[in-house]
């Protein structure tokens, strides 16, 4: 091989060190498989999210029954101390002070009921 | 472009020789030597994407003499840390043939440390890793007759350096004697 061979004979590697590598090896595929997965679930979780964030405006429509029962308050609180009258609705008073009135209130079917 | 698992175990199987028969003689330690190579064949493959299959041994070798370079520096800075040099050979040969071999790296390892990096490299490169002027070229960068003329002072400066200490290395008659 070389001048120097001869007199300084070539050195064997301790043993091992094939296994080692592949060993490395399989550890690093592993790891990346597993990094791979989490990449993409993390990729997943955010488009849906994106989506989600994008379709909000369309999605959320105003309750109709609680439009009904926001016109009706409305309408109570505008008239002062007097009887609540509900339409389309029903309201059972729950607390009567001076000043303070608590109504528990439902839309009906039937707005005698 | 890109290499394969396979490519990189072959190599593994060519180099892993040679480069510990260098590395030993930077870093004489034999453990040292083995994790050097594995961490130089895993960056190789952590950047497979990029190596071209045909540079895949000067790449390997390049890429363990920095590790090499970066280890002396590191122990340098904590000397503290330091261990003795391990025995190299095999404890089968007997304790008499260790001797002998651990007097002549000694001696190669005293006149090496007067070399500067890269003829200490290309000596070691050339004489115990058996590349040839093609590879060296590979290995370091440089025009081939660069690489021929430093190759052929390193060698001489060796020889010289070598025969002071009553070694005739190309001979194969030591007198160690002198040396010790």
């Amino acid at each position: 091989m070389s001048e120097l061979s001869v007199w300084l004979p070539p050195l064997e590697p301790p043993p091992g060190g094939y296994a080692r590598l592949t060993q490395a090896l399989d550890a690093r595929r592993l790891r990346s498989a597993r990094h791979h997965w989490r990449a993409r679930l993390l990729l997943a979780g955010t488009s849906v999210a994106l989506v989600a964030l994008m379709l909000a405006p369309l999605l959320h429509r105003p309750d109709p029954e609680a439009q009904l029962i926001a016109a009706s308050l409305q309408q109570a609180w505008a008239q002062g101390d007097q009887e609540l009258v509900v339409k389309n609705g029903a309201a059972a008073e729950v607390l009567k002070a001076p000043g303070l009135r608590v109504y528990w209130v439902g839309v009906t079917a039937d707005a005698s009921k | 472009m890109a290499i394969s698992e396979a490519d990189l175990l072959a190599a593994h199987r060519r180099l892993e020789r040679p480069l510990y028969n260098v590395l030993y003689r930077w870093l004489w330690q034999a453990h040292d030597c083995q994790d050097l190579i594995q961490d130089a064949f895993l960056r190789v493959w952590d950047q497979r994407l990029a190596v071209d299959f045909d540079r895949l041994d000067a790449l390997l070798w390049s890429t363990a003499l920095n590790l090499a370079k970066n280890k002396l520096r590191w122990r340098a800075l904590w000397r503290f840390g330091e261990v003795a040099d391990d025995a190299p050979g095999d404890a089968r040969d007997g304790p008499l043939a260790q001797a002998e071999l651990r007097q002549r790296e000694q001696a190669l390892r005293r006149v090496l440390d007067g070399f500067d990096r890269d003829s200490r490299n290309l000596v070691l490169l050339s004489e115990c890793a058996g590349l040839s002027t093609d590879e060296l070229v590979a290995v370091f960068g440089w025009p081939a007759g660069t690489v021929a003329s430093r190759k052929h002072r390193a060698l001489a400066r060796l020889r010289e350096e070598l025969k002071a200490l009553g070694i005739d290395a190309i001979a194969g008659a030591t007198h160690l004697e002198s040396a010790s």
